[in-house]
């Protein structure tokens, strides 16, 4: 991060918020459609608004609330009710088209159909808020941050880790060379917390009143509605979710992401779990993600810093306990470890605690957050910097967590050209990379 | 290659004609009787079998074992698969059926002139990560399994048996020269591990795997195990006492009791 808030890899690929890191001027001054001043509100519309979106609106209620859109209407409900006046909406695309006045979107559906809707609304000029992670597919997410840089609207991945001190305090460690070089991290969540491993229910139970099952599939392929996906399992399913490493690889690896500045990884292998239905019959699955994986990437040096390896593991696997950590000390259920060249970073503290105790926090160097995650980019949209993780960053982020899921659904070792967004050695594993939409769907 | 991670059936099937369940069950606990247990695959369940883990690693370990003259690991550690139910945060399986796929650390001491040593063990689908070394495209062990020694001057790849043990790369395996044979071969080799018994019964010289060799080291494969139903802790083992220096609730599953009428 340079002095104005502005990551290195923005900074770097030369988008509106870094020419303006070289003249300090806030965006509504440079102009553009739809930069508000501060003083003035912005119009923000919600999509997918009965989970984790429900949460990122109470955040946004200080700006205007101007329309709501869910594809459940049940689930929406109580958001719904608590916005009496706000136009309600189940097909994102009515909303965009008739309510003329949205500055702002925050997008917070399933996985599958984040792509679709932000683009909408990036193409009518509109700053997005999405949650992570930012795409169903690598495709998407490399179509998504272009598309954000072209029409220079302001941008933020709802990563919230992402706007913490502690994030802040672990990079400048890092960059300080508390632990020296790094060449050897290791991340793991402890999800799924939904099942995993299985195969597509054969049962079609009635869709439920006021959910819009054609809309809810956006652009995945038709299938039967079933409880199994609504609205909390379909992160365990191929065709909508990215499984436990695209729920929490956005979240954790984000760490690692930012303090090692990396980017695209050359290489990613894994191996996962195997469900047998039967004696001697393994799963093969095509379905759904494995209850549980490791997958490892493999980044190049980037300027000082020397390549280094990666190690994922979910699914109730954890990494081997580091050498120094004290013995009755537990690691956690999700985190990060970096092994240095002059010691270890476990979940944000260097080991044994007694070297952590008596270690001297550098200087901040990192302009913090003030206020939430979605007023960091809120201010973004009122012409100040770029939110802290701005697709320029959270694009390539996401790219580098869905790689693993690539990984996963191959099996093999792929070796990756990220610049050029190209499977090298395994050329009809680049089918994964994207999808054919359904008809009457594109990006 | 038989479900782990699963719950107890719930139903209970006449037991066939020609079978003494009660025999069956021998020392454990009595259940009803199930397919699910008889004719194969007991092996997935705690109270029957020993998982992926003891149906393999007697062989896949084995090499590591006699090669680096292994005996008592001074600790395990485990990690396990989560199977979720879908109803809600419940678990399946848990402590009913070993883990579909796990991973299992041990430590070993010095011993003599060579120093302390990790195993790692994977299961289930999980893999250790390719060695550098390896050829792309070329299989890591064969396709029940495998070992990586990995040395200071090298890493060595054999397959589940131990067989087909090579210096990785394949142009440095090239490149060397094996060691004169000292260690007796048996008859047969492989095909002939039986006959190698009925030759000690006759008093001939111990069977290549006899239990001085195969207890310690068995001790050692199941012990993995204990790490399973108790996970994400470094367990301290005793060998010579047999028993766990830090957790009591492990050292519940080191001998536990027989059923009424059987005793050892």
């Amino acid at each position: 991060m340079n002095s104005n808030g502005i990551s290195r890899r923005s900074f770097v690929k030369g988008t509106a918020s870094a020419i303006a890191g070289f003249t300090i001027l806030p965006r509504f001054v440079l102009g553009g459609a739809g930069f508000k001043p501060p003083s003035e509100k912005l119009n923000i519309a919600s999509v997918g608004i009965g989970g984790q979106g429900k949460e990122n609106l109470k955040a946004c209620e200080g700006e205007n609330i101007v329309a709501l859109c869910d594809v459940d209407w049940n689930y929406a409900g109580p958001v719904f009710q608590s916005h009496p006046n706000v136009k309600k909406y189940k097909d994102f695309r009515k909303m965009l088209d008739e309510v003329k006045d949205i500055d702002a979107v925050v997008i917070a559906t399933p996985d599958h159909t984040h792509a679709t809707i932000a683009m909408a609304a990036i193409k009518m000029g509109k700053h997005v808020y999405v949650q992570k992670p930012l795409t169903w597919s690598i495709e998407e997410a490399r179509k998504l941050t272009t598309a954000a840089r072209e029409a220079k609207v302001a941008t933020q991945m709802g990563n919230q880790g992402h706007s913490s001190e502690d994030i802040r305090v672990l990079c400048e460690m890092i960059w300080s060379g508390a632990i020296g070089q790094i060449r050897e991290v290791y991340a793991w969540t402890d999800r799924p917390f939904w099942a995993q491993g299985i195969g597509r229910p054969v049962n079609s139970p009635a869709l439920p009143e006021g959910l819009d099952w054609d809309n809810w599939l956006g652009p995945a392929p038709v299938r039967a509605y079933n409880p199994v996906y609504h609205p909390f399992a379909w992160r365990g399913w191929l065709d909508f979710g990215t499984g436990a490493l695209g729920d929490m690889g956005c979240h954790i690896m984000d760490h690692a992401y930012w303090a090692l500045k990396l980017d695209r990884p050359t290489a990613v292998e894994a191996s996962v779990s195997s469900h047998v239905v039967k004696n001697w019959e393994k799963m093969k699955n095509s379905e759904t993600y494995p209850d549980a994986s490791i997958v490892r990437y493999e980044f190049p040096a980037r300027g000082e810093m020397p390549a280094v390896n990666l190690t994922w593991y979910d699914g109730g696997l954890k990494p081997p306990r580091p050498a120094g950590l004290e013995k009755e000390r537990k690691l956690g259920d999700g985190g990060v470890i970096f092994i240095g060249d002059k010691g270890t970073i476990v979940e944000g503290r260097i080991i044994p605690e007694s070297r952590m105790k008596d270690y001297q926090r550098p200087a901040k160097s990192i302009p913090r957050i003030a206020g939430t995650h979605e007023q960091n980019w809120i201010d973004a949209c009122k012409g100040g910097p770029a939110a802290c993780s701005n697709f320029e960053y959270a694009g390539p982020l996401t790219e580098t967590v869905l790689l693993g899921n690539v990984a996963i659904r191959t099996g093999r070792r792929i070796e990756w050209d990220g610049p050029n967004m190209k499977i090298t050695n395994i050329p009809e594993a680049s089918e994964l990379l994207g999808r054919q939409y359904r008809e009457g769907w594109t990006l | 290659m038989w479900a782990q991670g699963i719950d107890r059936p719930k139903d209970t099937p006449p037991v066939p004609e020609g079978m003494d369940w009660d025999l069956w069950l021998g020392p454990a606990p009595e259940r009803p009787y199930n397919p699910a247990y008889h004719p194969f695959a007991w092996r997935a369940w705690v109270d029957f079998g020993g998982g992926a883990l003891a149906d393999m690693a007697c062989h896949i370990l084995d090499p590591a074992f006699w090669a680096l003259k292994l005996k008592y690991p001074i600790s395990v550690e485990a990690c396990t698969s989560t199977r979720m139910s879908g109803e809600g945060w419940g678990k399946v399986g848990v402590r009913e059926t070993y883990p579909q796929a796990s991973i299992v650390r041990y430590k070993f001491p010095a011993r003599g002139n060579m120093p302390e040593v990790k195993i790692n063990w994977y299961d289930g689908g999980l893999m250790p990560a390719r060695p550098e070394e390896l050829e792309p495209g070329r299989q890591m062990g064969d396709e029940d399994g495998g070992v990586i020694f990995v040395g200071d001057k090298g890493k060595l790849m054999c397959g589940c048996y131990g067989m087909n043990p090579r210096l990785i790369p394949e142009n440095k395996m090239e490149a060397y020269k094996r060691p004169a044979k000292t260690l007796p071969r048996i008859k047969d080799g492989i095909d002939g591990h039986e006959k190698n018994w009925i030759e000690a019964c006759k008093g001939g010289v111990a069977a290549s795997s006899n239990f001085d060799y195969s207890g310690p080291f068995t001790e050692t494969v199941v012990m993995g195990n204990l790490a399973m139903m108790n996970p994400y802790k470094v367990l301290e083992w005793d060998g010579e006492n047999m028993k766990f220096t830090n957790d009591e609730t492990a050292n519940e599953f080191v001998n536990p009791p027989y059923r009424t009428g059987w005793t050892l």
